[in-house]
């Protein structure tokens, strides 16, 4: 049974049942293979890169905001930011964090969204993005080289199949061949939509990888003290974004950062991996509440080797 | 009950028993000698757990008990197992 | 040319309490100890999430509910499950107890001394010729702390475990506080212990803290017994048992301190830490001073 013989409403479900699913498992498992590879060594320490991977300069910003703010170097009023004196640059070792309190203190008072748009820390959050990139996490200029051809032989193999219809289909004099246009051009740019990520398969297993293993710090992230005595409240914003900080820890977050408004309908559709506020890949195994004094990244220990 | 000349699973499963068990340990310390005849334990067995330290083995007991409270507070096992799972673990200790 | 001993390490257990911070601070760990039992109902993310944590530090993993030191055969159910998990998380070594957990249809949940009898040896054996068919590996063997010494126990701690270390062939584990805390309870030299089991089979050490408790002895009178719990800091005592075995041990040790509560701040566990790499150095130090230097050629 050739399944070019078959009449235009069969064609139509042939295409859009066994050759669409099909490009597209395939073009998905030949990214899988091509961007899967091993998992590389990181510097956990530095919660600007995890925040980097997970959602970017956005994230990134958020985060400063909150570190120095929460250890006394930015003030803030009204979600307004301001330094706290003039010297305070030179009071931190992260070049991240210098850069920011200098930006700082020539545009304050500013609020963190206009931080966010100011260019100032594009050249650090590119340091960063680098870094991801060379680990394989990040998409590179070669990877989305590799993807941009993978979704030009998805193309050919949709737009040839539809193609091949049409030429037959009007060889045999039938001219009914609107909605398989229609259909080709509906699924060539379908594979468009989800082509190129900013993360790459490995980015994305990392992220997942990292909300387990530092779970436990997100369970007890109530128990967490304010005022920079350890670096974990950088570490759960980093992870896992503001909205992992309790209130009662930062109680700058709701004027700081306003929960956005709701999104309009087809904004849903980009490219983008920058979630970044929520484990919502794989932090669940925090959100049963009382048992994740364990639970989370494993732990309970042997309490004693022996009675 | 008449003992298998030296069976040391029986001597294992009376320990254990000493220590999960707090009326099995009560009986145990209001009269070792019956409590070692009735699990069947032989006469070698029997002398050495009629010497066993009193004090010791309440702290141990106590501790195995701490201890199995916070390994299940830690690690609910059978709630949290599938059906088919529980089946399997009863198949394999059947 | 003089022999060194080189490559001991010092590690952590992982504990999700502390694991940001091991995390943090991996520049100074060397290896993390992971307790398998903890992940035999984890979601499969979470046991997939530490071939992340492998990538960053060297993985170590910890039986503690196997009870291979009985004269009863251990739990099929549960020896599938630990080789399922040892194969999948791949570690560099794996261990478990000298200890037996449960008796027929009596679950113990921990880990309870056995009688040292002829009997427990060669169902140990037993019992571990059936880990390595269904593992593929033996564990390294860790000897347990007891409150309470075993009745029907005809050989000492250390030449029961010898004897089975020899006739199996497997490394061990030793656990220093163990060691110490079994050396105060039933009046034997922990030094002298060292001495006598074959420290060369010894990969893995294990550091702990413990407390004292009081009862009532035989004669009525009070006894202190030593209660090996992981909530307290390592006693000196311990570090000094480390050091004799960094003395006597030619091969590399990796050490493991093991805290499963009440956390101080982490820097008193990374200090802690440090105290064991002294340990080390010394006992390493006064080996090399006692070794005949050889000379090439």
């Amino acid at each position: 049974m050739n399944p070019f013989d078959f009449t235009g409403p069969a064609f139509l479900g042939f295409y859009w049942v066994c050759v669409l699913p099909a490009v597209l498992f395939g073009a998905w498992l030949l990214r899988r293979l091509v961007e899967q590879g091993e998992i590389p060594e990181l510097d956990l320490s530095n919660p600007y890169l995890l925040a980097y991977l997970r959602g970017g300069k956005e994230q990134v910003v958020q985060l400063v905001v909150v570190s120095l703010v929460d250890r006394g170097l930015i003030l803030t009023e009204r979600g307004m930011l301001a330094v706290r004196d003039d010297q305070v640059a030179h009071s931190v070792r992260s070049p991240l964090e210098r850069s920011a309190l200098i930006r700082l203190r020539q545009v304050q008072p500013a609020s963190p969204d206009k931080l966010l748009r100011d260019p100032f820390l594009d050249a650090s959050c590119e340091g960063l993005a680098r870094e991801l990139r060379e680990r394989g996490l990040l998409a590179s200029e070669r990877l989305r080289g590799h993807r941009l051809l993978i979704y030009l032989l998805s193309v050919l193999i949709l737009g040839g199949v539809a193609l091949a219809k049409i030429v037959i289909a009007v060889g045999r004099g039938r001219h009914n061949i609107g909605f398989l246009i229609l259909s080709a051009v509906i699924a060539c740019a379908l594979p468009r939509l989800w082509a190129n990520p900013r993360l790459t398969v490995l980015g994305r297993r990392v992220i997942s990888d990292m909300y387990e293993l530092f779970g436990g710090l997100r369970a007890r992230a109530d128990t967490i003290a304010p005022g920079g005595g350890t670096a974990e409240l950088a570490l759960l914003v980093g992870v896992f974004g503001i909205a992992a900080l309790p209130n009662q820890v930062f109680p700058h977050k709701a004027l700081l950062f306003p929960a956005p408004a709701p999104e309009p309908l087809g904004a849903v559709w980009g490219s983008s991996d920058s979630n970044g506020s929520t484990c919502s890949s794989g932090g669940s195994s925090c959100s049963s509440g009382s048992s994740c004094g364990s639970s989370c990244g494993g732990g309970g220990g042997c309490g004693g080797c022996g009675s | 009950m008449r003992a298998e000349p030296s069976d040391p699973a029986r001597l294992e499963a009376f320990l254990a028993r000493l220590y999960v068990d707090s009326d099995a340990r009560a009986e145990f310390l209001s009269d070792r000698g019956r409590a070692a005849d009735a699990a069947g334990l032989d006469e070698a067995q029997r002398s050495a757990v009629v010497a066993l330290d009193a004090g010791a083995l309440e702290l141990a007991a106590r501790s195995f008990t701490h201890k199995r409270q916070h390994a299940r507070a830690l690690r609910p096992q059978s709630k949290r197992l599938p059906w088919f799972r529980r089946v399997l673990a009863w198949l394999y200790r059947a | 040319m003089r022999q060194l001993s080189t490559g001991d390490r010092v590690g952590l257990s992982w504990r999700s309490e502390i694991a940001a911070s091991i995390l943090q601070h991996l520049d100074r760990i060397d290896v993390v100890e992971l307790i398998a039992e903890d992940y035999f109902d984890a979601p499969a993310r979470r046991v997939r999430a530490l071939s992340t944590l492998a990538a960053q530090v060297p993985l170590v993993v910890h039986g503690i509910g196997l009870g291979l030191a009985s004269a009863s055969p251990v739990s099929e159910l549960h020896l599938d499950r630990l080789a399922r998990f040892v194969n999948r998380a791949r570690p560099e070594s794996w261990s478990e107890h000298l200890a037996f957990v449960r008796a027929g249809p009596i679950e113990l949940g921990h880990l309870a001394a056995p009688p040292r009898s002829e009997a427990t040896i060669a169902g140990t054996l037993a019992n571990l010729r059936r880990v390595r068919a269904v593992v593929g590996s033996l564990p390294a063997l860790e000897n347990v702390a007891s409150l309470l010494d075993p009745p029907g126990s005809d050989y000492d701690e250390a030449s029961w475990l010898s004897a089975i270390a020899t006739d199996s062939d497997a490394h061990l584990l030793l656990d220093l506080h163990n060691l110490y805390s079994n050396a105060q309870n039933f009046g034997f030299e922990a030094a002298d212990y060292v001495q006598r089991v074959p420290v060369e089979r010894v990969s893995v050490v294990h550091l702990a803290g413990g407390t004292w408790l009081e009862t009532d002895g035989s004669s009525g009178q009070s006894r202190r017994l030593r209660l090996d719990d992981h909530f307290h800091a390592v006693p000196n005592a311990v570090y000094a048992l480390l050091e004799e075995v960094a003395f006597r041990a030619p091969q590399a040790l990796t050490v493991i301190l093991e805290r499963d509560g009440k956390y101080p701040p982490f820097g008193e566990l990374l200090q802690e830490l440090t105290l064991a790499r002294e340990a080390l150095a010394r006992g390493r130090a006064r080996r090399r001073e006692a070794e005949p230097v050889r000379h090439a050629g």
